[in-house]
């Protein structure tokens, strides 16, 4: 019932997008310093480091270059934690005063509004070798070079949520994005968002709210039951769960009509 | 040995810092107070240089440091950050021990540092400072809070710059003389304005930012810590043994007969002090686990 619900409310408002060079300029804009700053702090990071130190320094080096506001403040999630273990409530994502090991794997997550653009991204690493995390790597990679060939051959959303979540079952892990707020793989991402006023609650800006719910919520979200079109910005982000820890990979994908490309691999 | 002025872009921002003595040693930083410039370490920095590589920062602001219009880079986190850029542009490697030293304002950045180089840290020396929870818990105490009254006015907006470019001579006399410093002791007068108008807007970034952190847990450091306090200090009364084991391990507290800068007014005594603090630290290369970041998961590693 409540599927049947969110599919047809998907269907109504997936009104297609249309995208221009200086709309994607500004996104890439936005998303090449969300991963500059991911970089440089996950470069920073040492055997120590809290994930609510992490993220107040990530949070710190996107502000002085010029964000003033968020989609969701940056996330840092350390060891277990970057596969949601033990956590229980949507106010324990909040970055933490877990430590960081040796060898553990961390995310470092966040979505700024930079000019009027959102980003999202999602950069995982480890401090120091691990095996098990170039496995995961490995798999991720892959999965994203078949991604925007499912938005080309796939008519549903939900088709496309579905494919990605078998293809992480054979692989062996879990999904972790099952555990997202509506288990989204994804979500559409604007241009022209207001910084005016950073508030918002559970570390997502009051701009997240209204650029998604205003725009109908459920086309907004690439749920198991999202159907309507699909042109539009979105930024796809696969979660993966193995053994002890998770690893995602989240940036922007530029879904046309029978095309779909990666932003930063756009011409 | 020479001392040279290095400069770079840090996150738009031209910042620059003192250098001098051997890329092959450990690394001292050096961090300055208010009013003062890193010329203020000068004594120091002949004393250690063979020892030492020593990097003398100016802090935002200051002198050859770029002001900014947002007064979040005054503040701990991005100061934090500056510093971790000069260092990484010092040892491109981090493969050597750094040892933090602090005065006055530059004390609060240098617990703030100290807490953040983990096992690259080899050491932290505090002249007459408190880190930034202990400054704000300090602040209920009446004789602290009386001790601080310009803080308060400091937070007035521009403030900083009318005390700097209109006051600067007295601001010169009151700091200083109150401060225990002997006129032939004092920095020259030129430098004060350059280098307080537009840094005492650290004084508003830090209070707001230490009343916005006030319940975050302390990060305590794990390596040798030594306080020294001057016992007539007329701006910072001396930490307590609880305050600072609050927020170090294994910390050493020396109260000196003297005003604000002991450096300056036993410069015999704080050698003697720092040459058997130096001597127990552990100052080979640090172990340090460095992130693969060049197999991260993101967008242009799959290009």
């Amino acid at each position: 019932m409540l599927q049947t619900a969110q599919r047809r409310l998907s269907r109504l408002s997936s009104l297609p997008i249309v995208t221009d060079e200086a709309m994607l300029a500004g996104f890439l804009r936005c998303q090449r310093l969300a991963t500059q700053g991911a970089k440089e702090i996950g470069g920073l990071l040492r055997e120590g480091w809290t994930e609510a130190q992490t993220a107040k320094l990530y949070d710190t080096y996107l502000r002085d270059h010029g964000v003033s506001a968020y989609f969701h403040r940056p996330y840092a999630w350390f060891g277990e934690r970057t596969r949601f273990d033990g956590i229980r409530s949507y106010s324990q994502f909040k970055p933490s005063q877990r430590h960081i090991l040796p060898g553990e794997v961390f995310i470092l997550d966040s979505a700024p509004i930079l000019d009027g653009f959102i980003a999202d991204i999602g950069f995982t690493s480890c401090l120091g070798g691990n095996p098990a995390f170039d496995e995961a790597q490995s798999f991720l990679s892959s999965l994203r070079r078949e991604l925007p060939r499912l938005f080309e051959t796939q008519a549903r959303g939900g088709a496309i949520w579905d494919a990605v979540d078998a293809k992480i079952k054979q692989a062996g892990f879990d999904a972790v994005h099952r555990l997202y707020p509506f288990s989204v793989l994804g979500h559409r991402v604007h241009s022209g968002v207001t910084s005016r006023a950073d508030l918002g609650v559970l570390h997502f800006g009051w701009q997240s709210f209204w650029s998604l719910l205003s725009r109908g919520l459920f086309g907004q979200l690439l749920t198991p039951s999202h159907e309507g079109d699909l042109t539009g910005v979105w930024a796809i982000e696969p979660h993966i769960g193995a053994k002890g820890f998770g690893a995602k990979f989240e940036e922007i994908l530029i879904v046309e009509k029978g095309r779909a490309r990666w932003l930063e691999t756009s011409p | 040995m020479k001392t040279q002025l290095k400069q770079q872009q840090i996150r738009g921002l031209q910042t620059a810092w003192l250098q001098s003595g051997s890329s092959t040693q450990p690394i001292l930083l050096l961090l300055h107070g208010y009013p003062d410039g890193p010329e203020i370490w000068d004594g120091l920095e002949a004393k250690f240089n063979e020892q030492f590589q020593v990097i003398r920062p100016y802090g935002r602001g200051t002198s050859h440091s770029a002001p900014s219009p947002d007064l979040r880079r005054y503040g701990t986190h991005a100061e934090v950050l500056d510093l971790f850029a000069i260092l990484r542009e010092v040892d491109p490697k981090q493969s050597r021990k750094v040892v933090v030293v602090g005065h006055d304002l530059g004390g609060i950045l240098a617990w703030a540092l100290a807490g953040q180089l983990e096992n690259q840290l080899g050491g932290l020396v505090v002249f007459n400072s408190l880190s930034l929870q202990q400054a704000i818990v300090k602040l209920k105490n009446p004789r602290q809070l009386f001790r601080s009254w310009y803080v308060g006015l400091l937070q007035i907006p521009r403030m900083g710059q009318f005390v700097g470019t209109f006051l600067g001579r007295q601001l010169h006399h009151y700091a200083y003389t109150l401060g225990g410093l002997s006129t032939n002791l004092q920095p020259d007068r030129a430098s004060i304005s350059r280098n307080a108008t537009h840094a005492a807007n650290r004084y508003r970034a830090l209070l707001r930012e230490g009343i916005a952190s006030s319940r975050a847990p302390a990060i305590r450091v794990k390596q040798p810590v030594l306080v020294v306090c001057g016992n007539r200090d007329p701006f910072v009364l001396p930490p307590t043994i609880d305050e600072v084991e609050s927020q170090a391990v294994s910390p050493e507290i020396r109260i000196l007969e003297a005003g604000h800068w002991p450096f300056l007014e036993q410069p015999a005594s704080i050698h003697s002090l720092l040459v058997r603090f130096f001597a127990k630290l552990k100052l080979d290369a640090p172990n340090r686990s460095t992130p693969a970041v060049q197999t991260f998961l993101s967008t242009d590693c799959y290009r």
